[in-house]
């Protein structure tokens, strides 16, 4: 049976009054919670702008110091980004109106902001007072750039990727363990996620099998396969809810791919202090 | 602060190769009712209500008026903001929902949304919107708790209207 049916795309495409909506209908996607920036009640203009700032300030901040800023001048930045461009009502309602990626258009955005901030050479600090994000008391870290990233743009696209990807892994770890699949879990994240994320060499199945303690290596593969599965619904899922439409969506996973794998997105991520 | 690696040293590569499994065809194994119902639910979670729908054009409370396909489901069914009209709204829908194609399937969502709407007008109104009795409410909750093919954020939301339910009958 084909995904799209398990997902509701084929059985509800025609089909309006169905709860879950047909994939190729506009569905609420990041733009929704922009919508909050439109409310009268200016803190929950604030409360909608620090949401999608928590969510997608590791990008931006990767992007401003691939740009050559210090430590100290992204975090400015950053929070001068989502405070000073997110906040305007005049960007905000062009995007709506527009929809379609919010990756393209909060790198758009970003592109612009850096551009014009360049050209004001300001000194002065950009952190408005009661900025939406705290960012000195982020407990999570700041994200890595990849020594290789040979652009600001893909220094964006990995941290954007890279965010993406640890909540697609940690729902899929979450729904495996309520399932009553953590084995499943284990076998997935053993062959498929630490060999990708951190090149490590996967285990021989057989070693997996009794290790885990799974009867044979085809049982294990078949784990593999349910796992795989909820991975790629999840991520589907979480893709769909950042583009305008569902023709973006294996658009935008496949030019994130083609950013990911350019020669200089690859390798080990440097510290920088 | 330094600009340490935070997503367990995600190399670029490997993000995108796991970004092609996301479109790659199915393996092709038929899919178990469990692995239906979860899909499906993901996906009604992540949807909105339906244009065109009783109520379903504008949501009160919003501030300004909320068109329809704005707000995710999993949003209104989980946020303590949501008003007890819409949570109204959702239950009743939810009980109105045809199962005919995938009698199992949908009738499971279609369950599930019906009483996390009477779960959260529990938990965030303290009102029952159902005239189902607290002993009756807790029993279904614990029920649907159990579910293996249940999201993970439903399953807490369950487990706190339960246990609000367990202290009224006591």
């Amino acid at each position: 049976m084909p995904t799209a049916v398990l997902t509701g795309q084929t059985v509800a495409r025609k089909n309006h009054t169905q709860i879950g909506g047909p994939d190729d209908a506009f569905g609420p996607t990041q733009w929704t919670v922009l919508d909050g920036a439109h409310s009268p009640d200016p803190a929950r203009r604030r409360q909608a702008v620090a949401s999608v700032a928590a969510r997608y300030w590791k990008p931006v901040y990767a992007y401003l110091r691939q740009k050559g800023m210090r430590n100290e001048d992204a975090k400015d930045l950053t929070q001068a980004f989502f405070t000073e461009v997110l906040l305007k009502r005049d960007l905000i309602r062009k995007a709506a109106r527009e929809k379609g990626r919010f990756r393209t258009f909060l790198l758009t955005a970003l592109n612009r902001f850096a551009t014009s901030e360049h050209r004001k050479r300001t000194a002065k600090v950009r952190r408005p007072e009661g900025g939406v994000l705290p960012l000195d008391a982020m407990t999570d870290g700041m994200p890595a750039i990849p020594a290789r990233c040979a652009s600001p743009e893909e220094a964006f696209a990995h941290a954007w990727a890279s965010s993406l990807m640890a909540d697609v892994l940690g729902e899929v770890e979450a729904a495996c363990r309520q399932a009553g699949q953590a084995k499943h879990w284990e076998v997935f994240r053993q062959t498929v996620v630490a060999p990708a994320l951190q090149g490590a060499a996967p285990p021989a199945l057989s070693e997996l099998c009794e290790r885990l303690e799974i009867a044979n290596e085809v049982k294990a593969s078949n784990m593999n396969v349910t796992v795989k599965r909820r991975f790629r619904s999840v991520l589907r899922t979480k893709v769909r809810a950042l583009v305008g439409s569902a023709d973006d969506l294996e658009a935008e996973i496949r030019e994130l791919m083609e950013i990911l794998s350019h020669p200089g997105a690859g390798g080990e991520p440097d510290v920088r202090r | 602060m330094s600009t340490e690696e935070v997503t367990g040293g995600m190399r670029s590569d490997g993000l995108a190769g796991l970004l092609r499994i996301g479109l790659e065809a199915d393996e092709g194994r038929a899919y178990s009712l469990d692995e239906k119902r979860e899909a499906r639910l993901r996906a009604a979670l992540a949807g909105a209500l339906p244009p065109g729908t009783p109520a379903g054009s504008a949501l009160p409370g919003f501030g300004r008026a909320a068109p329809a396909g704005s707000v995710p489901l999993a949003n209104l069914l989980l946020g303590a903001d949501t008003p007890l009209s819409t949570l109204r709204w959702i239950k009743e829908y939810a009980k109105a929902l045809p199962a005919a194609a995938e009698p199992d399937t949908r009738r499971a969502v279609a369950t599930t949304l019906y009483f996390a709407a009477i779960a959260a007008a529990l938990r965030f109104h303290g009102e029952k919107i159902t005239t189902h009795g607290c002993a009756d409410l807790a029993e279904h909750f614990g029920s649907l708790v159990e579910k293996r093919w249940m999201d993970p954020k439903l399953v807490k939301h369950f487990a706190a209207a339960q246990e609000l339910c367990l202290e009224e009958t006591l």
